[in-house]
C-alpha cells in the first residue's frame, strides 16, 4: 500500500474549508427503486478519494446527482462552500466540479483534438459575435492548442489528434475523456471507471497522473473504481456503497477488512 | 445555409424553416408596400388593394434611389422580424428535451402560420398574397438605352445582389462553424449531456442559434419575395422545409460547401423538370406539363434513398472544425489546415521531444495553480 494514507478526511466536524465537498442526507429514487438513499459523504480539499462497491450499489448515479444531471429528492450537496444541489451542470462546472463518464460520452462529430479543445471555460470564441473575427480569440486558441497538446502526448493520443473520437478505441476514448477533464482545470474531478477497458500499465500510469495533478494543482479527486488493486495504491479514503447507502468508510487497508464490505461483495 | 447552422451544426431539427422564411417574406412586403406610400406623401392605406398597386409601381419605376433605399430598410426590418421570431421559438426549444419534439413544434407553427396568413386578409392580404413588390432596381429597365442594351438589366443585378448576400452569409456561416463556438455547436447536437457537464449552457446555445438562422431566414425570405414580386402564402408550404433538409442531406451535413452542391442539384432538378415538361408539350401537345413537378418530388426522394445508402455523409461530408490550433499539430506532417501557410508558433519549434510525463503535468499543473492564484 501506498505510504499516503495517512491524508485522510477528518471526522464530521470538519469544516467546509476543509472538505471541497460535503453531500448529507442525499437521496434520489426511481420509481420506488432507492438509487441513492440516505448517503453522507465528505472529500477532503487536496485529497484521492476512493468510492467502491459492488455493481447497482449506486456509485454512478451518485455521481450524476452532484453533479447536476439528475435531480435529487431530498439531501444537500455544498461543493467549496456553495450549495449546488439545484444547479444546472454547466453550472457546476464553472465553479469548479468536473467529472467523467463510465461509458465515455464524447462528441464524436468531432476529433481528438476538438473534443479537449472544447472543454476550457468562457473561451472568447465561444460567442457568435467574436467567432465571426478570429483575430479576437486566435491567441488564446493556442494556449489551449499547446495545452492540448502536452496532455495529450503526456497520454499517449497525440497522434490520434485529427481521428473523430468516433474512431478510436475505448480505451483511447477513457484517455481522451481524461485529457478533456483535466483541459477544463477544475478544482475537482469526479472520475468514473478512469481506468476501465485500459491496458494495466497504462492504467497505473493513468493513477500517476492523477496523483501528480492532486500534488501540483491541488486537484481534488472523487474516483470510482473497481480495479481495486491500483485504487488503493493511490487513494487516501475510501467510502463503500450498497444498495444506495454507504456502508463503510476509511483507509483502504482498513475497509477491506469490514465484514459489510466482504458481506456487499460476495453477496 | 441558415438550416445547416441551426441543424447541421446545432443539431436543432427546424421543420419550421418556412415560418421564418415566410415571416421574412410577408414583413419585407408589408414594410415596403407602406413605406412608398408614405414617402410619396400619401396615407398608409389598405396595402392589399389590388388599386394601390399600379400606383405603388409607378413610384418605384420613377425614382430607382428610394425603391433601393426602402428596400434596404425592409430587409433590415425582415432580418429582425426573423431573429425575433427565432427568439420565440427558442423557448419551446428550452422546455422540450429531445429535439425531435421541437422540430414537431416548429413543424406546427410554421403550417399554421400559412394557414393563418391564407385567412387573414387585414394583415396578409388573405389568399390572393401581397402583390406588387418590386425588385428595387425595376427602374433600371426604364432608362431606354440601357433596355436595349440589356432588356432585363433589374432582374439581372438583383440576382448578382442576391448571389453577394447569400455568399456573404456562407462566409458568416463558415467562419461560425470554424471557431470555438462550432465546437459549441456540435458538442450540443452530439450529446446534450455532455456537453452540459463540460460548461457549456445548452439553452443558451439553442437560443442564439435560432435567433441567427431564424435572421438568415428572414433575409432570404424577404429577397425572395421581393424577386418574385409577390408574398403568399401558399408559397410557405412545409414542402419547402423538407426541400431545404434534402438539400443538407445530399450536399453533407454541417459542410457549408456541401449546402451550395445540394442547393444547386436541387434547384437543377426543378427548372430542368420544368423545362422538359414545357418541351415535352411541344410535342405532346396534350401533355401536363404539372405532371413533371411531381416527378422532380419523386427523383428528389429516389437521390436522397441513393445517397443515405451508398454516401450518408453526403457528398461532402462533415469536416473538422478548422482553426490555428491545427497549426500546432499539423507543421511539419503534410496535413491540411486552414492556414497552411503560417508558420508554427514558437514555442513548437522548441518543443522538447520525449519530455517526461510527470514533467509534463508539473508544468500544466504550475500553469493552472498560478492562474487560479491570479484570479
Amino acid at each position: 500500500m501506498s505510504s499516503k494514507h495517512q491524508q485522510q478526511p477528518q471526522s464530521s466536524n470538519n469544516s467546509s474549508g476543509e472538505n471541497i465537498l460535503e453531500v448529507s442526507g442525499l437521496r434520489k429514487s426511481f420509481e420506488g427503486l432507492h438509487a441513492i438513499d440516505g448517503v453522507d459523504l465528505k472529500v477532503k480539499r487536496g485529497s484521492i478519494t476512493g468510492l467502491i462497491g459492488p455493481n447497482g450499489s449506486g456509485k454512478s448515479t451518485l455521481f450524476n446527482v452532484i453533479g447536476g444531471t439528475i435531480r435529487r429528492d431530498a439531501g444537500v450537496i455544498v461543493f467549496d462552500g456553495r450549495k449546488i444541489d439545484l444547479l444546472q451542470p454547466h453550472k457546476i462546472f464553472k465553479l469548479g466540479l468536473g467529472r467523467t463518464f463510465q461509458t465515455p460520452r464524447l462528441f464524436f462529430g468531432m476529433t481528438v483534438l476538438e473534443n479537449a479543445l472544447l472543454v476550457p471555460k468562457d473561451q472568447k470564441g465561444e460567442n457568435p459575435l467574436n467567432a465571426m473575427f478570429h483575430q479576437r480569440w486566435d491567441e488564446e486558441e493556442l494556449g489551449n492548442a499547446k495545452k492540448a497538446s502536452e496532455l495529450l502526448e503526456f497520454l499517449e493520443i497525440k497522434q490520434l489528434y485529427d481521428k473523430w473520437s468516433s474512431d478510436i478505441s475505448g480505451g483511447q476514448m477513457k484517455l481522451l475523456q481524461l485529457a478533456a477533464a483535466f483541459m477544463g482545470d477544475p478544482k475537482m474531478l469526479m472520475l468514473d471507471e478512469p481506468a476501465a477497458g485500459v491496458a494495466p500499465r497504462l492504467a497505473r500510469d493513468i493513477f500517476k497522473s492523477i496523483e501528480t495533478r492532486r500534488k501540483r494543482a491541488g486537484t481534488t479527486f472523487l474516483i470510482i473504481e473497481h480495479r481495486l488493486e491500483i485504487l488503493f495504491d493511490f487513494v487516501d479514503y475510501v467510502y463503500v456503497m450498497s444498495r444506495g447507502k454507504v456502508i463503510a468508510e476509511g483507509k483502504p487497508d482498513q475497509v477491506v477488512k469490514e465484514q459489510s464490505v466482504i458481506d456487499a461483495y460476495l453477496g | 445555409m441558415s438550416l445547416n447552422l441551426e441543424y447541421g451544426f446545432g443539431g436543432q431539427p427546424n421543420f419550421g424553416q418556412v415560418l421564418f422564411y415566410g415571416a421574412g417574406a410577408f414583413t419585407a412586403g408589408i414594410v415596403s408596400s407602406t413605406l412608398i406610400r408614405l414617402y410619396s406623401g400619401f396615407p398608409p392605406a389598405d396595402i392589399c388593394d389590388v388599386n394601390l398597386l399600379v400606383q405603388r409601381e409607378a413610384i418605384v419605376n420613377s425614382n430607382g434611389g428610394i425603391a433601393v433605399a426602402i428596400w434596404v430598410v425592409a430587409l433590415i426590418v425582415a432580418i429582425g422580424v426573423g431573429a425575433g421570431a427565432g427568439l420565440l421559438a427558442s423557448y419551446p426549444a428550452l422546455r422540450v428535451k429531445e429535439e425531435w419534439y421541437l422540430g414537431m413544434v416548429l413543424l406546427v407553427a410554421g403550417e399554421m402560420f400559412r394557414i393563418i396568413a391564407r385567412n387573414t386578409p387585414q394583415f396578409f392580404c388573405g389568399y390572393n398574397g401581397l402583390a406588387g413588390l418590386l425588385q428595387p432596381f425595376a427602374s433600371l429597365d426604364n432608362v431606354v438605352s440601357l433596355k436595349n442594351y440589356s432588356p432585363e438589366l433589374a432582374e439581372g443585378i438583383y440576382t448578382a445582389v442576391i448571389l453577394v448576400l447569400a455568399f456573404i452569409c456562407y462566409l458568416i456561416v463558415q467562419r461560425m462553424s470554424n471557431s470555438p463556438f462550432g465546437r459549441v455547436l456540435k458538442s450540443v447536437r452530439d450529446d446534450r449531456i455532455a456537453a452540459e457537464t463540460a460548461g457549456k449552457d445548452i439553452n443558451k446555445v439553442r437560443k442564439q442559434v435560432l435567433i441567427i438562422g431564424s435572421a438568415m431566414a428572414g433575409l432570404a425570405g424577404a429577397l425572395y419575395s421581393f424577386y418574385i414580386g409577390v408574398a403568399i402564402a401558399d408559397d410557405y408550404i412545409s414542402a419547402v422545409t423538407f426541400s431545404l433538409f434534402v438539400m443538407i442531406v445530399l450536399g453533407g451535413i454541417a459542410n457549408n460547401r456541401g449546402v451550395f452542391v445540394g442547393v444547386a442539384i436541387l434547384t437543377a432538378l426543378d427548372r430542368g423538370t420544368l423545362i422538359l415538361g414545357t418541351l415535352l408539350q411541344g410535342v405532346f401537345p396534350h401533355f401536363d406539363p404539372n405532371l413533371l413537378s411531381y416527378l422532380r418530388y419523386m427523383l428528389e426522394a429516389a437521390l436522397l434513398l441513393v445517397l443515405l445508402m451508398f454516401r450518408p455523409k453526403g457528398i461532402f461530408p462533415e469536416g473538422r472544425v478548422k482553426t490555428k490550433a491545427y497549426t500546432l499539430f499539423d507543421f511539419g506532417k503534410g496535413k491540411k489546415g486552414e492556414d497552411e501557410t503560417t508558420s508554427p508558433p514558437a514555442e513548437k519549434q522548441t518543443e522538447k521531444k520525449n519530455e517526461e510525463p510527470s514533467k509534463v503535468i508539473e508544468q500544466q499543473a504550475s500553469a493552472t495553480t498560478t492562474k487560479q492564484q491570479q484570479q
